[in-house]
């Protein structure tokens, strides 16, 4: 209760003497009404606030629109009454343009439901209005209505607002496409007018009319939306002057609207051929050649022999697609933002990768003669009839080909990340089929063996040669490592690949079991304990150590924010921006290829292209969804966009600076 | 398809941008604008590039704006921002014959009648910056930092529309904007960036 001011007072007073329900506020009449039913104790009963306005005045809907705000009442009643809340008519547009508000022009009945008690004596009540009433200006009234209840004058006209009411709820189905919102219903009836009133004023703009599209019996409504994080749609959808409430939620479905519109079979072909080519890929061919020589070595032997080992291979590689699959479906629902590679964004996978490729270039470039266990990795000489190391050949070769992203895979992968686990899962699966698909194909066909060059001493050599590959591929991770975190954590790093390499020998050449053991258990604990730090400490230190590169004075690229593509649309700048990561070797080997020559440097700064770069070699979830919007997962991604295109271009993802200049010419 | 004639509606907003209320975003560059001021002088928001910017639709008809000023609420802010070095702009887009359209000599003698403490009062009688602004209540604030981006758009505080404002103590509202310049002293982000302005429609 608030204290009435002297006027209110007055009023009081002077209204308490006449007994009249009517009270007169200026530009509005206020009374209350009630409907025909008998005052019977027990029951309830309709009663109503009427508000009869000057011509052409209005009051306010509980959402006003773009100005203004709705009535306020309280009501002081006697024991046992309660009312209920306002029960909103269905309002009506009253647009002053630009601006548009919700309410109800010269004439609006609030209807209530008043409870009465079993025994009252008293019925007296009063009723404490503040309103607003408007015509092109604005004035705050407010009112105190004083009356007995049984007394409460009947009138026909709240039945006319009752039916007002909306109480129907229509089915609905919302959702986003170019920030607006559609609204799909379901309607049997022609449709004259349509206008959707939202309870909340926070996310909508307030049109003057909605598009509609009246196909068959099924309605698209469009409005504005400002806020695209508002999930939960209601309000009133008033169809030929009839309200129904509208209760749903945005369907957070992705509503493809890109210029690559790719379909499910689509991906599914893009996903098999990225496979296929991943095998040339710079970091997994050393993997992959093992493999092959294995096959060579195999070529006096069975060919069921040859045909379990293929699928033994093939089921590594398939286990470990489905392994990333799954794992990316769960970190989705657990609400991550992640793309392809994006396990490459942590250094502690990065410094095991870099780890594992010493190891197998110690491997490869020793005689191969350590325990079988360690053999299973990488057995190629001994030719034993473990399909097991097939296997892990096979789930060998994904890791190390995780940070590449060959061409088609990208648009591929990029789709099974947006969809549902149902349509994920068989594009992974069709990508590792691509992957495995000339192993199967020796398996199928065992005779294509004889076809290879015939085992020999080369094989040795060409082992033995492929250490370096491998040992190159453990510096790239290692520099990786070192943009990810500090000179430090690198240094704990090189000293794994020193203890590694000395555990290595210890294992092949010490006879004694204490020894090797002493230096195995040294050696761990002079790596963990060191590397406990490094999770702690590798985002903070990363961040420290970029934010000084970014700022060189001499850098000749931009750094990527968001909605920088609407900045430099909006200034009719034409840009390139090169969506890349330090352990994306595609990347880097554009950067080397295309980007780091004098004629594209020349042509972006004579043609005036902002280049901008996205550095994704840490988790960075604007980036991510960055990469989503363009339909991809992964990196690396090239949009280039100059004035008079209607959709950035996409280039494609292997790049030289003859195809670049090509592309943005 | 649809993303074609979707762009078409978006070209043919920017031809009519005039007629249209604009949502400028937060986050983005604030739409550039230059106005006369209550001395006929022209001034230009890039006139105060390098400080904050603090811009308020007003109408000193609107039973809104006559309440923030009779009870020194608008006046209070003003002194706690110019404290701080902000720039107060009062902008109105009354179109001539309505409500809070004025001329320059009455605008002096408001200014000076409630000891307000704005940097400049300026007229925007075509409504063309409230449109670009998507202005829609008296008052309406926005908020620009030193580079030009729009920092705050809203409210004067949570109080809300409708007639419970004029009982509602205005000391007891949280106000956006005293909030605002605290946060940016303190170097913080400010917490509503975006909140629901109230008030009378403005009078294009």
């Amino acid at each position: 209760m608030h204290l009435p001011n002297p006027l209110t007072f007055f009023f009081v007073i002077f209204l308490g003497c006449l007994q009249s329900s009517e009270i007169d506020i200026g530009h509005a009449k206020l009374s209350l009404i009630k409907d025909h039913s008998s005052f019977i104790p027990g029951t309830s009963i309709n009663v109503g606030l009427k508000i009869e306005m000057d011509e052409g005045w209005h009051t306010y809907w509980k959402n006003p629109g773009d100005s203004g705000g709705p009535i306020e009442i309280s009501w002081d009643l006697p024991d046992g009454f309660s009312a209920s809340d306002i029960q909103w008519p269905t309002p009506e547009r009253i647009p002053y343009p630009p601006l548009m508000t919700y309410g109800y022009e010269d004439f609006v009945i609030f209807p209530f439901v008043l409870s009465i008690p079993e025994n009252y004596e008293d019925d007296s009540f009063s009723l404490n209005v503040d309103l607003l009433v408007c015509a092109d200006v604005c004035i705050p009234e407010s009112g105190i209505i004083i009356d007995n209840l049984e007394n409460t004058q009947s009138d026909d006209d709240i039945y006319l607002w009752l039916q007002k009411i909306p109480k129907e709820v229509i089915d609905s189905y919302a959702y986003l496409e170019n920030q607006s919102l559609f609204l799909d219903v379901t309607f049997d009836q022609i449709i004259k007018d349509i206008y959707f009133f939202p309870d909340k004023g926070s996310f909508l703009n307030f049109p003057d009319k909605n598009e509609f599209n009246n196909d068959l019996n099924k309605i698209t409504i469009q409005t504005f939306l400002n806020d695209p994080l508002q999930q939960n749609i209601q309000g009133v959808l008033k169809i030929n002057n009839i309200g129904y409430l509208v209760d749903t939620t945005i369907e957070t479905e992705i509503i493809s609207s890109s210029s690559l519109e790719i379909t499910f079979l689509i991906a599914l072909i893009f996903a098999f051929i990225g496979g296929l080519i991943l095998n040339l890929m710079p970091c997994v061919f050393p993997v992959i050649s093992l493999k092959v020589l294995s096959f060579v070595s195999m070529g006096g032997d069975s060919h069921d022999k040859i045909r379990k080992h293929a699928y033994a291979f093939s089921a590594g590689v398939l286990f470990t697609f489905l392994t990333f699959a799954v794992s990316i479906i769960l970190l989705k629902q657990a609400g991550y933002l992640i793309g392809w590679g994006y396990q490459l964004q942590s250094p502690i996978v990065v410094g095991f990768l870099s780890l594992l490729m010493v190891f197998l270039a110690l491997v490869l470039i020793t005689e191969n003669s350590i325990g079988d266990s360690l053999t299973k990795l990488g057995n190629i000489q001994t030719n034993n009839d473990s399909y097991l190391s097939s296997l892990f050949t096979g789930i060998l070769a994904v890791v190390v080909a995780s940070p590449c992203t060959a061409p088609f895979m990208g648009a591929a992968l990029g789709y099974a990340f947006l969809q549902p686990a149902n349509e994920t899962i068989p594009v992974f699966i069709s990508l590792s089929a691509g992957f495995s698909f000339p192993y199967v194909l020796l398996a199928i066909f065992p005779d294509l063996i004889a076809k290879l060059p015939k085992p020999g001493k080369w094989m040795k050599s060409l082992k033995e040669f492929f250490a370096f590959p491998m040992l190159a591929t453990a510096i790239w991770l290692l520099w990786v490592f070192a943009l990810q975190t500090s000179v430090n954590t690198t240094l704990i790093l090189l000293i794994g690949w020193l203890l590694l390499g000395l555990n290595f020998w210890s294992f092949l050449n010490l006879q004694n079991k204490l020894i090797k053991i002493f230096i195995f258990i040294i050696s761990i604990m002079g790596v963990t304990l060191p590397s406990l730090s490094i999770s702690d400490n590798a985002v903070n230190e990363m961040n420290q150590s970029l934010i000084p590169e970014s700022n060189q004075p001499n850098q000749n690229y931009t750094s990527w924010y968001p909605g920088i593509e609407n900045d430099l649309q909006e200034k009719n700048t034409a840009y390139f921006i090169n969506f890349t990561a330090a352990w994306c070797i595609t990347c880097q080997t554009n950067e080397l290829t295309a980007f780091s020559k004098k004629t594209f440097k020349n042509y972006i700064v004579e043609n005036n292209i902002t280049y901008i770069k996205a550095d994704w070699t840490n988790r960075n979830d604007q980036i991510s969804e960055a990469l989503l919007s363009y339909k991809r997962s992964g990196v690396p991604l090239y949009v280039y966009w100059k004035p008079g295109l209607e959709e950035p271009q996409i280039l494609p993802e292997i790049l030289n600076d003859t195809i670049l200049l090509g592309a943005i010419k | 398809m649809k993303k074609l004639i979707f762009i078409f509606l978006l070209t043919s907003f920017h031809v009519n941008s005039e007629m249209v209320l604009n949502d400028p975003i937060v986050g983005k560059k604030a739409p550039e604008f230059s106005l006369n001021n209550e001395f006929d002088k022209k001034i230009s928001l890039l006139d105060f590039a390098g400080k904050y910017v603090i811009l308020e639709w007003t109408n000193h008809e609107c039973p809104y704006v006559k309440r923030h000023y009779d009870e020194k609420n608008m006046q209070t802010t003003q002194k706690f921002a110019k404290e701080h070095d902000f720039i107060w702009l009062s902008i109105i887009s009354s179109a001539p014959g309505k409500q809070g359209f004025i001329d320059t000599s009455t605008a002096n003698a408001l200014m000076k009648q409630r000891n307000s403490h704005e940097d400049h009062m300026l007229f925007d009688e075509k409504g063309v910056v409230g449109r670009l602004y998507g202005a829609k209540t008296t008052p309406h604030m926005f908020i620009i930092d030193p580079e030009g981006y729009l920092i705050y758009k809203g409210g004067i505080d949570d109080i809300g529309g409708g007639a419970k404002f004029f009982r509602t103590n205005l000391k007891l509202a949280n106000n956006y904007i005293n909030s605002a310049i605290e946060s940016i002293v303190n170097k913080q982000n400010i917490v509503s960036d975006v909140t629901i302005p109230y008030g009378c429609s403005v009078k294009y």
